[in-house]
């Protein structure tokens, strides 16, 4: 089953007098529980697609579909509704909210819905999340206190603790050592085969990518290699 | 709202320079905004308590008229083309009034001014109040002390003198006013031409309560003040004529009067008396039967005050006097005591509406000041509302969380400010204010003022910050509604 559909978009941004084509007719899905990468180098379009399926950019012309849901012609209200519903958004800079700490960063999206939360629930599921991130000992701390690697755990358990069908990652290891990346790569990874959460994450990181189950590999703004594999070799250590 | 709180408060506590840049401006606007208001609150306060207390009364019932009717006559340019008018229906109205439960006293006037001389030397002029002394005592009983001689008898003509007055006469002459010392009063009106009258001085006395303007009042019999005032004294009853006067009159022929001119030219022989002042003052003192026969309750007053048994009657009153003479036709209106206290009371609140157009203009340059900082503050923080808003948070929820930051903010600049405020008012009750000048004694309704922490400046300066807190996130909010989620995206690559 598909929950993420593209069908022939287009991306056109105007810089001044002159027009950027940034996806020139993309077409491709992404399966439920699939751990896809998006390649390709810089100006590809990556992040132009990662934003078209996080709800926070509308495409020029073609489709977009997020579980079951096409965004065109959505009003801000109900984009934002569907971002918080069904995606949760891992960020290249983390993007924790800083007078917050680890608890009140990952608790967060859950004060943003309407619907009224169980506490107690809310409260354990929140500390299964930090548990799993491995960061129980850092559960009162502030963002500016804790290192980069752990800053992304954070983001992570913060991008899961909606349970949304999609996380969208964008470069998630670029500002994080080799190490550390692999390690952030592979908690995803994880969360992934535990939750069967949809992960789609952006890199031009040959090692990270080799880890991913689903590779789409742009170029110029046009998908050149869409590969799909029953399990990367090797990934886990 | 538990964690707009939570992040409104930290982030208040975070921005430090923020925080301490606005911070400091809605203190010190807070402050003086309190400090200044309750200063003005306690000295309006004053003005009304003293104004009502010692000569205006709640009310003022007078003739209906146009134009700035004070006390001390009309204060504006109608001064020029008309006179104070004279209560109608005077006795009805008195009944009225004394039927009311809330009034406790009333007290007729007459409002004169008058040049004073002394023999032929002019010394200056004066404010007359015509007034009944028992009246007058029992309306204001704590406000006349009497430094020499006292009010004239029943029935008996004479002015108590203000001291000050007479200590400007005296300047003028070079002798100390007595009782029993004579001054010509002379009044001039375009409409009933000039008046002098010769009263005698039957006391010295001061307003222990006072002001420049007060200070130049003096009381003097009501006969007196209405003929200084230009009033039409005397009583109007149809006159009850004889028969033998009626025959009398009727026997007159009037051809026979104007028939010729000529006896109208005839040249008399007059014998000259000595023109001396004791001449004149001769001829002016023989008035004691006319006078007498004016005596109070002639229906020739310019006022009627009214002392209510409380203040929160002030409006009952006014619509019960109203609906009186609407149903009874009578040609009189209400005025209260600050139409009745004139230009100075009407100064000090003109100097209030100064100060509140002052605090006016720095709460603008105060919402421009706070509304630049939140702006560079809110740019800062671009990719922190990107965040939110791409994880789910609704555009309400970052418009809400600046207002709240903005809010608590000020709330607790309002909150020190009021408290900053309070100890300097408690500083200078302690400590009272004296006036200095004349000036300073109109804006503090007396010589001295002691302040203090008036509930409406405290409710006030919260109604302001939170007004300048608003007004000043507008902008802010505004640039931020306007912030895409993308800005998260953008910022983080």
């Amino acid at each position: 089953m598909a929950i993420v559909e593209l069908e022939n978009v287009r991306k056109v941004y105007t810089l001044g007098k002159t027009e950027v084509h940034a996806l020139r007719g993309v077409s491709f899905s992404i399966e439920k529980g699939d751990f896809a990468s998006i390649v390709g180098p810089s100006g590809s379009g990556k992040s132009t697609i990662l934003n078209l399926i996080g709800c926070i950019d509308q495409p020029t012309a073609g489709t977009v579909s997020i579980n079951g849901t096409i965004t065109e012609g959505l009003k801000d209200r109900a984009l934002t509704d569907l971002r918080h519903k069904t995606v949760g958004f891992i960020f290249q800079s983390f993007n924790l909210i800083p007078v917050l700490n680890v608890y009140e960063n990952i608790e967060f999206p859950l004060l943003l819905g309407k619907n009224r939360v169980n506490k107690k629930e809310m409260r354990e599921w929140i500390e299964f999340l930090i548990e799993a991130v491995g960061l129980a000992d850092h559960m009162r701390h502030k963002s500016n206190e804790l290192s980069g690697g752990q800053r992304q755990r954070v983001a992570i358990a913060r991008a899961l603790v909606t349970k949304p069908e999609i996380v969208l990652a964008d470069e998630p290891t670029a500002n994080l050592d080799s190490k550390t990346g692999q390690s952030i790569i592979e908690l995803m990874k994880k969360m992934n085969a535990e939750l069967n959460t949809t992960f789609i994450f952006s890199t031009h990181d040959t090692t990270i990518m080799s880890i991913a189950d689903h590779v789409i590999r742009l170029l110029d703004g046009l998908v050149v290699e869409d590969t799909k594999a029953a399990a990367a070799a090797g990934g886990l250590s | 709202m538990r964690i707009l709180l939570t992040i409104a408060w930290r982030n208040v506590r975070q921005h430090k320079v923020k925080t301490t840049i606005i911070g400091l401006i809605m203190v010190i606007g807070i402050m003086v905004l309190v400090v200044g208001n309750s200063f003005m609150d306690t000295a309006a306060s004053g003005i009304e308590r003293y104004y009502i207390k010692n000569y205006t009364g709640h009310l003022m019932i007078t003739g209906q008229s146009k134009g700035h009717l004070t006390l001390f006559g009309f204060q504006d340019l109608t001064a020029m083309e008309q006179t104070v008018p004279r209560i109608p229906d005077y006795a009805e109205i008195v009944e009225f009034a004394s039927s009311l439960p809330y009034v406790e006293t009333i007290n007729p006037q007459v409002s004169a001014t008058a040049i004073v001389s002394r023999g032929e030397k002019t010394l200056g002029a004066t404010q007359l109040f015509g007034v009944v002394p028992g009246q007058y005592q029992e309306m204001f009983p704590d406000n006349v002390e009497i430094l020499e001689g006292g009010y004239w008898q029943p029935g008996e003509q004479g002015i108590l003198l203000n001291k000050t007055v007479a200590e400007l006469l005296e300047k003028q002459v070079g002798f100390t006013f007595r009782p029993g010392d004579k001054l010509l009063f002379t009044s001039v009106s375009t409409h009933t031409g000039m008046r002098i009258r010769e009263v005698e001085i039957t006391g010295i006395f001061r307003f222990k309560q006072s002001n420049i303007q007060l200070d130049m009042v003096s009381l003097m019999d009501v006969s007196n003040a209405r003929a200084l005032a230009g009033m039409v004294v005397g009583h109007t009853d149809p006159a009850e004529l004889t028969s033998e006067e009626q025959r009398f009159l009727g026997a007159i022929d009037e051809d026979s009067i104007f028939d010729s001119f000529d006896s109208l030219f005839t040249d008399v022989d007059v014998e000259e008396p000595a023109a001396d002042d004791d001449f004149w003052f001769s001829i002016l003192g023989e008035t004691e039967t006319r006078d007498l026969s004016n005596e109070e309750d002639t229906g020739a007053w310019q006022y009627l005050l009214v002392r209510l048994t409380d203040e929160k009657y002030l409006r009952q009153a006014e619509a019960d006097f109203a609906q009186f003479f609407a149903e009874r036709g009578i040609a009189a209106q209400t005025r209260n005591w600050r139409e009745g206290a004139g230009a100075l009371a009407e100064l000090s609140y003109g100097i209030k509406s100064v100060f509140n157009t002052v605090v006016f203009i720095i709460a603008v340059v105060a919402v421009i000041i706070i509304m630049n900082t939140l702006v560079i503050s809110v740019t800062e923080r671009m990719s922190e509302i990107g965040t939110m808003r791409a994880i789910g948070a609704q555009k309400s929820f970052v418009r809400r969380m600046i207002v709240l930051e903005t809010m608590l903010l000020s709330g607790i600049s309002g909150t020190v400010g009021v408290a900053a405020g309070g100890l300097i008012l408690l500083i200078l009750n302690r400590i009272g204010l004296k006036a200095s000048n004349v000036f300073f004694e109109i804006i503090y309704g007396g010589p001295e003022l002691r302040p203090m922490l008036s509930l409406s400046s405290v409710i006030l300066s919260f109604v302001v910050i939170l007004a300048v807190g608003a007004v000043s996130s507008a902008y802010p909010t505004a640039i931020v509604m306007k912030t895409s989620p993308l800005r998260a995206m953008e910022s983080s690559r």
